[in-house]
């Protein structure tokens, strides 16, 4: 959670400096931002590896276990759908997009800037900070009324980490290793699902 | 772009290699945080540059609200029927 604060204020601290205007006309920032990205793809991707959780969260994945992320992704795509038809300012790509950050905003909102402009990929940002701070408020909210996977589906990629001991405390600690490799499966699902809307859509 | 994707797998079979290091581990999630503030810092740069993007912040705003809950109503409905429907009957 701290991290996550620290992100918005990087974020945050940008956008005021680069509204002083200071910066000299012309400077660029999207090559070096392309780049950066791309580190932090190779970076991800090894820290992902490297997780010393990551064996005992794979050998635990079941066939039952993995209905979850994929009920967590198919309910996103429906809600997103539904909020399409009644809101149809957003195209149907970019508005899917937004919502397969599932909660992963740092990521999303670097990716879709690069695929769509900053103006999605702010969108992107806030909506999925939005549902990070709205899963870790009503966590114990949403296990009481709509089943014990509602507060993980709900935290989508953070169900990993920032959002793991408000779900554990909602739901209980049986629901350690599901929210643990939902959260991997969408953490991984996240750039690939964002780079196939763009390209196949 | 199918090179962000190439990237990602490449480091993670990377990663997979020193398995279970806690010092690479921490080390890549720490750069991976950093990497994160640098590219969050020059989004930001070029989002309060764009005049027409700060005009519309409180809308850009309202759609995002609107945006998540529709997101989080969604996966907590099918959410909801699969816990009822297969992972309820194994609590007593």
């Amino acid at each position: 959670m701290k991290s996550s604060l620290i992100i918005v204020l990087f974020f945050v601290a940008g956008i005021v400096l680069g509204q002083t205007g200071l910066l000299p006309d012309g400077i660029s920032f999207d090559r070096l931002s392309i780049i950066v990205l791309y580190i932090l793809m190779v970076f991800i991707g090894l820290s992902f590896g490297s997780d010393p959780r990551l064996p005992e969260i794979l050998r635990s994945v079941s066939l039952k276990i993995l209905l979850v992320p994929i009920s967590t992704i198919i309910g996103t795509f429906l809600g997103i759908l539904i909020y399409n038809w009644l809101i149809p300012d957003l195209g149907l790509k970019d508005s899917l997009a937004i919502g397969s950050g599932f909660g992963y905003y740092s990521l999303s909102g670097v990716l879709i800037t690069q695929f769509s402009g900053e103006s999605m990929g702010t969108l992107a940002l806030l909506a999925n900070i939005t549902r990070e701070i709205i899963s870790l408020l009503f966590a114990p909210i949403l296990s009481r009324y709509f089943g014990k996977l509602a507060p993980i589906s709900s935290a989508g990629a953070t169900s990993m980490d920032t959002t793991l001991p408000v779900i554990l405390k909602a739901s209980g600690k049986n629901y350690l290793i599901i929210s643990l490799v939902h959260g991997v499966v969408l953490t991984i699902a996240v750039p690939f699902i964002i780079a196939l809307i763009y390209k196949v859509l | 772009m199918w090179i962000i994707l190439i990237l990602l797998l490449a480091g993670t079979l990377a990663g997979f290699a020193f398995s279970g290091s806690k010092k690479v581990f921490s080390i890549t999630d720490k750069a991976t945080l950093y990497i994160i503030y640098a590219l969050l810092f020059f989004m930001g740069l070029s989002v309060g540059s764009k005049p027409e993007i700060m005009k519309n912040l409180t809308e850009i705003g309202i759609k995002a609200l609107m945006i998540s809950l529709f997101a989080i109503a969604g996966s907590v409905f099918t959410a909801f029927f699969l816990y009822r429907f297969i992972f309820r009957k194994n609590e007593k």
